[in-house]
């Protein structure tokens, strides 16, 4: 019978029971037949049978518990043999269990995360056969860009595949109730977005498919709790949305955070400023297309048709779709990103060598053990205890130590968790919600279970060998188990210090990295006002803000641009015209910024001009437009020429009659696509003679962010400056993924280090306290001191250089893998692997001494008796 | 486990199911009792009863198999079948059997033995 039929048996105790009767019955009925055919009368039969039988009470109550007891009693009668066994050597299963509880811990917090995060399922309908379709530009090179409104309803009409198409834009707008203002990020909405989505709102109702008359609005869960403190009677309160009184229908629950946490809330596309105009402009994107793929339709289909419709709107309005292509990409491929899963799976891969690295060290521990139990082991088995049964005892033990410590690794998951969230990069969907749920306290118990089956196997096999050759645990065999287990730890714990050094280097390398403009002292905010007032009188606004704070007196300069970094955007472009040079082939085009500044832009951020001048006073919508180029520029079109005065026509004709911009000057090159890209072309042109708003304003002051504040707010009502922060902190907000990644790795690898030094440490402590005899008799024998510590010292000393080529060799293979997390250092960095093999060494070092030093106190005398 | 009223046969009723099922194959318990009460010409006769806690017993041990099957005249009976591991405790159990019966019998030879020579 196996396992699961005697729990079954516990469980459902009438059932054993009928079937016992039933077994006594037959018998009965059979020995009665039996007598009938012999010539008794029925009755005589009947008695003699009853007779024969015995006592049936007993009979039935004597197997019910051979059935249901037997089990349960061996395997309690196992666990408390174990934790006998355990409480005789505290120090070895303390040690034991703190390895244990660490490692699972440390899994159990990634699971927790990535289960939150990649593992389930995205909370709405059907959601795996939600996908996003993305502009593609074959010639720029740019692969997330947005669809025109006409195009949309062209896709709509055309596609066989998809169904439920909606789209949707994320906008930022002024926002007010009662008159507070406040700038706030949400999803301009076009098409049935709530009907695709399928999710019920948790109040209300949602906005419906056209019938979108642009004055309702749906609340985010986190907008109704902090802007109405979560109150009922919000449904058909009214607010002010870019201005126009709006009346709010619903609220969402909260896990619907969708394009993004940030999204506070959801308006009906012809709620936007200029929607008139665009509904009808087919060279303006919109925002992406969302839909649901058809249940008779695959990924494939859809993106083979995609390709059909392209090629038509390109064949039907070339001026606005030629070399345009669509990208359908699954829902929650979009939103997890390819930065993300490829980080926790190297988060995933390092905790589960550091959990490897603990079950050898525990599996070391208990094999110590079990040589110093081998008397006990062998009176056992001499009593009779089979070979199995030993074993399972073994097994019992193990598992009675790695359920304790996956107990003991629950608080400090649920710790591990909670710091992985606070100290994340920002903008990983659902991480917050990450916590110990059932699926992941499932994860941590069959991980509690598989370890211990892990770490257990080896000293159980240990002794059933030990049982069947009759020989010694303390035989040559266990020692080389023991050693290989120390190799083990150290190959792996070298691989994970190998890619934590490899991390760290990067990490050092990119914060020496010159961004090119001053990050003390320099304050960056948005200036927002009103989004309904006209562009003329906001443009005036902004220039007086900015004529306000340049005259505060702990202002030294004042600046502002449309848009200050760049970030994960490799698009490609050209200039439309080059003055005295033959038009450039696509091919050729590279990354390359066109962006409006106004005020001392410049100035404020520390960047110096090399040749030429700033933009003046002068420059004005009714002079020839000018720009201020980059080195990087100059050098891209004019290497070893001076481009001052040099003439060239960007995206879009400038000026009265699309003439040729003049260079003015030229700027040192400044890291705005982040420290880690190397700076690309930038121009930059004045906001006098541009259509863009230069919101992002940047003040080289010593003033406190409320003297600003005061200035600001005393231009106009509307006026609000959000995201204030420095530039340094930007910078760093830039580099807090790369942060993160590096201090898990180097904890993850601290870990490791600790168990392997641990390992290192037991296992010659063992080995000395083995050859006490030997060492005994070599000092009566006349070895000084400093032999017997080298010979201690070469064994320990032997052990670690074997794990370090080992594990050096396989970190060239693991590090490889992250090649793409390295900046300036390459995988076979050799300073990091001589410093990860300097480190090693004087661990062991210090793991072998204390032994060592040990073995010499040894008293011959005392040696020589022992044993 | 209480008190057997038949304490000799006791120890040996393994012995005697484990050896029954080696040589007959499968069968139920009341076919168990009939092949040892026939085989022993009716000396050995257990209390029948008490076969049962012992199959049930030997069976969580692992040496049996047990399964229910359809008895010669048709009706639901519980078949029992013994294993390689039961095999294995009969090679055991009948090595300390005749190991017991010897030393047994060396006891009352020698005290034969000895009575003869007093004489």
């Amino acid at each position: 019978m196996g396992w699961f039929s005697r729990l079954a048996n516990m469980i459902r105790p009438t059932r054993v029971s009928a079937e016992i009767d039933e077994e006594l019955r037959f018998h009965l009925d059979a020995r009665t037949a039996a007598n009938v055919s012999k010539g008794m009368s029925l009755e005589e039969a009947r008695i003699d049978a009853i007779k024969r039988m015995g006592n049936t009470a007993v009979a039935r109550h004597e197997s019910y518990e051979a059935d249901v007891f037997l089990w349960v009693e061996t395997v309690l009668q196992d666990i408390r043999y174990g934790v006998r066994n355990l409480r005789s050597s505290p120090l070895v299963s303390v040690v034991a269990v703190v390895s244990i509880a660490l490692a699972i811990g440390a899994t159990t917090a990634i699971f927790s995360i990535v289960h939150a995060v990649l593992l389930r399922q995205l909370p709405y309908r059907d959601p795996n056969r939600l996908v996003i379709l993305w502009g593609v530009d074959k010639l720029r090179n740019s692969l997330e860009n947005n669809t025109s409104v006409p195009n949309f309803a062209d896709w709509r009409k055309q596609t066989h595949t998809l169904e439920d198409l909606a789209s949707y834009r994320e906008v930022e707008a002024s926002f007010s109730v009662d008159g507070k203002p406040d700038w706030i990020e949400y999803a301009s909405v076009n098409g049935d977005f709530f009907g695709l989505m399928g999710q019920p709102p948790l109040l209300g109702h949602t906005l419906l498919a056209d019938d979108l008359d642009g004055h309702q609005v749906v609340l985010s869960y986190r907008l109704w709790r902090t802007r109405f403190a979560g109150s009922p009677d919000v449904i058909g309160r009214t607010v002010e949305l870019n201005g126009i009184a709006s009346q709010v229908i619903g609220i969402m629950p909260q896990d619907f955070a969708f394009p993004s946490a940030d999204t506070l809330l959801w308006a009906p596309a012809s709620a936007i400023p200029n929607w008139s105009v665009r509904r009808s402009e087919r060279d303006r994107g919109f925002g992406p297309i969302l839909a649901r793929l058809r249940p008779d339709a695959t990924l494939d289909q859809a993106r083979a048709e995609a390709d059909v419709i392209s090629h038509d709107l390109a064949l039907r309005y070339p001026a606005d779709n030629e070399d345009r292509g669509m990208r359908i990409v699954p829902l929650a491929t979009q939103i997890h990103g390819r930065t993300v899963p490829f980080m926790f799976a190297v988060l995933t891969g390092a905790v589960f060598l550091v959990l490897l690295i603990a079950c050898a060290n525990v599996a070391n521990l208990l094999l110590a053990r079990g040589a110093a139990r081998r008397e006990e082991i062998a009176i056992r088995s001499a009593l009779g205890a089979s070979k199995v049964r030993i074993a399972r005892q073994m097994v019992t033990e193990s598992l009675l130590l790695s359920s304790l410590s996956g107990v003991l690794g629950l608080p400090l998951a649920a710790l591990g968790t909670r710091a992985f969230i606070a100290l994340a990069p920002h903008g990983i969907a659902r991480l917050g919600e990450a916590h110990l749920d059932a699926p992941v306290l499932v994860f941590s118990f069959i991980l509690s279970l598989a370890t211990g089956l892990l770490f257990g196997f080896a000293p159980a096999w240990r002794i059933s060998r030990q049982i069947k050759s009759r020989q010694q645990t303390t035989g040559p065999d266990s020692h080389r188990m023991r050693r290989s287990f120390v190799v083990l730890q150290v190959a792996l714990a070298a691989i994970l210090l190998t890619s934590s050094g490899l991390l760290i280097r990067s990490f050092v390398a990119v914060q020496s990295v010159d961004p090119g403009f001053r990050t003390a002292r320099v304050l960056s905010a948005k200036l927002r006002f009103s989004s309904d007032l006209q562009p003329d009188r906001r443009a005036a606004l902004y220039r007086e803000a900015m004529t306000r704070l340049r005259d505060l007196p702990q202002v030294h300069a004042v600046g502002a641009i449309n848009t200050m970094f760049y970030l994960g955007n490799d698009s490609r472009f050209g200039l439309r015209a080059v003055e005295g040079r033959a038009l450039e082939p696509s091919q050729k085009w590279t990354p390359m910024t066109w962006s409006t500044i106004s005020g001392d832009y410049f100035q404020a951020m520390g960047v110096p001009l090399l040749r030429g001048r700033f933009f003046s006073s002068e420059d004005t919508k009714n002079k020839a437009p000018v720009v201020i180029i980059n080195e990087s520029m100059a050098h891209r079109y004019w290497p070893g020429e001076n481009p001052i005065g040099k003439g060239i026509k960007g995206f879009d004709a400038r000026g009265q009659n699309d003439e040729w911009v003049r260079v003015i000057g030229i700027v040192k090159d400044m890291h705005s696509g982040g420290l880690e890209r190397l700076p690309i072309a930038q121009i930059y042109e004045t906001q006098a003679q541009s259509f863009d708003e230069t919101a992002n304003l940047v003040v080289y002051t010593d003033a406190s962010v409320d003297v600003l504040r005061e200035t600001i707010g005393a231009i106009d009502g509307s006026a609000i400056l959000t995201d204030v922060s420095t530039l340094g902190a930007r910078l760093e907000e830039q580099n807090r993924p790369r942060r993160f990644q590096t201090v898990l790795l180097a904890f993850f690898a601290a870990l490791a280090l600790a168990l392997a030094a641990s390992g290192i440490f037991a296992t010659i402590h063992y080995t000395v306290a083995q050859r006490t005899r030997e060492i005994g008799i070599r000092m009566a024998l006349g070895a000084d001191r400093s032999t017997v510590v080298g010979m201690v010292l070469h064994e320990g000393i032997q052990l670690v250089l074997i794990g370090c080529g080992i594990g050096l060799v396989g970190s060239l293979v693991f590090t490889r893998s992250i090649r793409s997390l390295l900046f300036e250092v390459r995988p076979e960095d050799p300073l990091t692997l001589v410093a990860v093999l300097l480190l090693l060494a004087a661990i062991a070092l210090i793991a072998c001494y204390i032994p060592a030093r040990r073995a010499t106190q040894v008293d011959p005398v005392i040696a020589l008796r022992c044993e | 486990m209480a008190k057997h009223n038949n304490d000799r046969l006791q120890g040996t009723v393994d012995l005697l199911v484990l050896k029954t099922l080696a040589s007959r194959g499968r069968m139920h318990g009341y076919g168990i009792t009939l092949h040892i009460e026939q085989v022993s010409e009716e000396i050995l006769r257990l209390e029948e009863g008490s076969l049962y806690p012992a199959l049930h017993r030997m069976t969580q041990s692992g040496w049996l198999r047990a399964e229910w099957g359809v008895s010669e005249n048709n009706r639901r009976a519980r078949y029992y079948t013994i294993t390689s591991l039961g095999r294995k405790q009969l090679v055991d159990e009948e090595k300390s059997w005749a190991s017991l019966t010897g030393a047994v019998a060396r006891v009352l030879q020698f005290s034969q033995e000895s009575n003869s020579g007093m004489v």
